[in-house]
């Protein structure tokens, strides 16, 4: 999910060869929603998402979250691995 | 020393740049053993060591050609080191979102144009949401 358009989305997936959706927030209604904006965050001024991860359940409930306030800090594939290990343990559905 | 010099700033540059284009997860910038860490002074310490012999050769004679292989070594090892600190010192924030949260309602598209529009508490699969900075 980012503030691209969709088509800058679909030359991304297209060239990752990703099977992820790609979701476009150009108003950034969800960096609002989830305290993730970093405003004037691009080169050209224009707000962006915190690097950020989250797994939500089959309620909406989120499980699991990574950031960091580093751009090159990503969470790592065992740590969102370990992340749906924990969910799928709990049912699909994460401690209470 | 001149040749320590180009072989230690190349091998850590090259270090860098697997690190940044590689797809392998474990191989990401901020996982590798000398990238660790929000700024990697480990990193930065052996680049710009690198570019001190490379100074300090300069003082054994053939100065000029030295400088010249000095200045290549300077343009990439200081572009490094602002790329590294420059995304170490973003903003502070506060999430607005903890763990047992409902995640917020959206109506979004995706890259084919097709709406995707859940309401909060709305029964789902589950789903991993990974916000990327974009403009890639």
């Amino acid at each position: 999910m980012s503030v691209d358009p969709p088509s800058s989305s679909r030359r991304l997936k297209e060239r990752l060869e990703s099977q992820f959706t790609f979701l476009s927030d150009p108003e950034g209604v969800l960096l609002d929603g989830l305290g993730i904006r970093h405003r004037g965050g691009r080169n050209d001024g224009v707000d962006i998402a915190y690097p950020t991860a989250m797994l939500v359940d089959a309620d909406g409930i989120v499980r699991w979250v990574f950031q960091s306030d580093a751009y090159q800090e990503r969470a790592r594939a065992g740590q969102i691995f370990a992340a749906i290990a924990d969910l799928e343990g709990a049912g699909g559905r994460g401690s209470p | 020393m001149i040749w320590v010099s180009i072989l230690v700033v190349s091998v850590v540059l090259a270090g860098v740049g697997v690190s940044l284009t590689s797809e392998a997860p474990d191989v990401q910038l901020g996982a590798g053993l000398i990238i660790q860490g929000r700024v990697p002074w480990v990193l930065l310490a052996l680049l710009w060591g690198g570019v001190a012999l490379g100074a300090l050769s300069m003082l054994r004679g053939r100065a000029l050609p030295k400088l010249a292989v000095v200045v290549l070594e300077v343009v990439p090892v200081a572009f490094v080191t602002w790329y590294v600190i420059a995304g170490s010192a973003l903003p502070a924030h506060t999430l607005a979102i903890d763990p047992g949260d409902p995640f917020p309602a959206y109506a979004l598209e995706d890259q084919d144009g097709a709406l995707h529009r859940v309401a909060a508490l709305e029964k789902r699969a589950p789903a991993l949401y990974i916000f990327y900075r974009g403009h890639w």
